[in-house]
């Protein structure tokens, strides 16, 4: 019966993924950019989750909203900082430039928090026991806000004329311009948008994870996984993928120990020697 | 531009002061900077040649550390005498680099960026798990000290840093002098231009995958040498020596430096080894101010360090009146 408890960890797992690297991947779709400080964001809002709830012991429904504030400032920062003004200069450049403001990041949050591990505590605590199985109710939020948020996006791309903005963004710069598309102000809109996805995802994981300025960095491989596996830029790729790799996380590290990791790394390089343009990624 | 008859002297001077370095300052700490300087400059070298076919590396230090490992598993386990294990620990790297780079190396950009960094953390979890072979997260202590005989006299390895900083020295010339003459010759001109017009380069019947291919088990081949040096120089060799944040400074030295040039890879990352010196002081706050700098490095020197005289050149040529004709006459030459 564990293959069950596994399986709801699964889900909650790779439901956080998803909410990652949908952020990531909208960032990476549209401005063509990588983004190596994104792992910062999770911390960022991971921190501020633990401010409102553990430190101010504000109402549990401030977290998200302060922390989708924050990431959505620190997203608008990078943009006005270093994405604009290098964005003539491919995507790899301002990339590696963010390596150094990420570490910069980190710097700043261990020196306010210390290194310490700091925790917050879940919505729910508490586990339903039905027959011999136990299932934690911490994993309840995370399943209906991430839920919540996915569709909200799928919403917003799909239904609204900015959606459909960004998705012409997306597929052609020029092309887009020449509609009248306002560049500028679409890349303010997907670093907002994506500044909420993430900081949702940082206020989901903090509970179920300890918070300290390293929170982001192994999110940060898995994101790009994530993304660079279903196409960059493909949100249904995201989808697709990030429950693919949480999957193979949660049940790998049951039954494989150690070994989920080469796993999960070996699982990638074969899909991108199938299809090296990713699982729903177009080509080019 | 024409280059002054001075300025071919400058190497001349610079590798002569090099070689009296440990003749006036025999302290161990500066030594060692150089000598890892020199371990790190053949290691840049080898990234800017692959960027330059497009590709960006951020792997150099496992190619580095399988060198390191060869030597290490080769000294102390088969007892081979030095000599022979240091080619060796350059073939291997280029081995594997030609087996990762065949799948590796048809993806784009960030995918390979992607690719590397994935292998690092899988060489790592491997040098890990494996303590068949390579005895775990413990790795490998003492590494045997190699000796060489020059001219009767025997020189030992393990007395002094000197004949590690000669050794070092004579390998980051003979990468300098291999990647400089790269960079002039037509094999250059075809990798910059893989870099700049792919698909046209293939209309014109090159093989784009096999000129990558070369770059890279070229530069991994280099990695490894550093990395056989290295390995008696420490004499420990475990895996934590070897990760990938060491990969993206190297990688970040070259951007830094300016990625149109070797001479930006050696600039870039003599700037870093003298920042990181400079910053040992500040022992907390050490990776902000690192990063902000590199940010702004990146952010105002488009063109790199080894750019910024040729643009300050440029701007007081542009304030001359008959630029113009100079402009084309060097446009010409090209």
């Amino acid at each position: 019966m564990e293959i069950i408890q596994t399986f709801i960890n699964g889900i909650s797992l790779s439901l956080i993924y998803v909410l990652f690297a949908l952020g990531l991947t909208l960032i990476m779709g549209v401005f063509d950019v990588c983004n190596f400080a994104y792992g910062d964001f999770v911390m960022v809002a991971a921190f501020a989750a633990y401010l409102v709830i553990t430190k101010w012991s504000l109402p549990y429904v401030l977290a998200p909203i302060v922390a989708m504030v924050f990431c959505s400032v620190l997203g608008l920062a990078f943009e006005k900082g270093i994405f604009y003004p290098m964005r003539n200069r491919g995507g790899l450049e301002p990339g590696l430039a963010t390596f150094g403001a990420s570490s910069a990041l980190e710097t700043i949050a261990l020196l306010i928090f210390g290194g310490n591990p700091l925790g917050v505590r879940a919505l729910i605590s508490g586990d339903v026991k039905v027959g011999s199985l136990f299932f934690p109710l911490q994993n309840l939020p995370i399943i209906i806000g991430s839920l919540f948020m996915i569709s909200l996006l799928f919403l917003f791309v799909q239904r609204t004329k900015l959606g459909l903005a960004v998705r012409a963004l997306q597929q052609d710069q020029e092309a887009a311009t020449l509609q009248g598309i306002s560049i500028a102000n679409i890349r303010i809109v997907v670093w907002v948008i994506s500044g909420c996805l993430v900081g949702a995802a940082g206020v989901l994981l903090a509970p179920i994870s300890y918070v300290d300025p390293f929170i982001g960095s192994g999110l940060l491989l898995k994101g790009f996984a994530v993304v660079i596996m279903g196409g960059m830029g493909s949100i249904p790729g995201a989808l697709v993928c990030g429950f693919l790799l949480g999957f193979v996380d949660s049940f790998g590290q049951t039954y494989l120990g150690t070994y989920s990791y080469l796993f999960a790394f070996g699982f990638i390089m074969i899909v991108l020697l199938i299809r090296p343009q990713g699982l729903l990624g177009k080509g080019r | 531009m024409k280059s002054q008859k001075w300025q071919l002297f400058i190497p001349f001077i610079i590798l002569l002061l090099l070689i009296l370095v440990p003749v006036f300052w025999h302290s161990p700490r500066y030594l060692s900077l150089f000598n890892l300087l020199f371990l790190n400059i053949i290691l840049a070298l080898g990234v800017f040649s692959l960027w330059s076919v497009g590709m960006i590396n951020a792997a150099q230090p496992v190619f580095f550390g399988l060198g390191a490992y060869t030597v290490a598993i080769l000294l102390v386990r088969v007892h081979m005498p030095y000599w022979l294990a240091f080619p060796i620990a350059g073939i291997i790297p280029a081995a594997i680099a030609g087996a990762f780079g065949f799948v590796a190396l048809k993806m784009k950009g960030a995918y390979f960026l992607f690719l590397t960094i994935a292998l690092c953390e899988l060489i790592g979890w491997i040098w890990v798990a494996w303590k068949g072979l390579f005895r775990g997260s413990v790795g490998f202590y003492p590494i045997p000290q190699p000796e060489i005989k020059i001219f009767g006299l025997k020189v030992l390895f393990s007395q002094s840093l000197v004949p590690y900083y000669y050794l070092a020295l004579i390998l980051a010339v003979i990468t300098c002098l291999f990647y400089f003459k790269i960079h002039q010759s037509r094999i250059g001109r075809v990798w910059e231009s893989v870099g700049k017009h792919e698909d046209l380069l293939a209309n014109t019947g090159v093989s784009v995958f096999a000129q990558k291919e070369i770059c890279f088990v070229a530069s991994c081949f280099f990695a490894g040498l550093a990395g056989a040096v290295y390995a008696p120089y420490m004499t420990i060799v475990s895996p934590t020596q070897f990760t990938l944040w060491q990969g993206i400074w190297i990688v970040l030295g070259v951007l830094v430096g300016g990625i149109f040039s070797p001479i930006g890879a050696i600039v870039g990352t003599v700037f870093m080894a003298v920042l990181g010196v400079f910053l040992t002081r500040f022992s907390n706050t050490q990776p902000l101010i690192l990063g902000v700098i590199l940010v702004f490095v990146l952010l105002f020197m488009p063109s790199g360090l080894f750019g910024v005289p040729g643009r300050v050149i440029n701007k007081i040529r542009d304030m001359a009146p008959n630029h113009n004709i100079e402009k084309e006459e060097s446009g010409k030459r090209f």
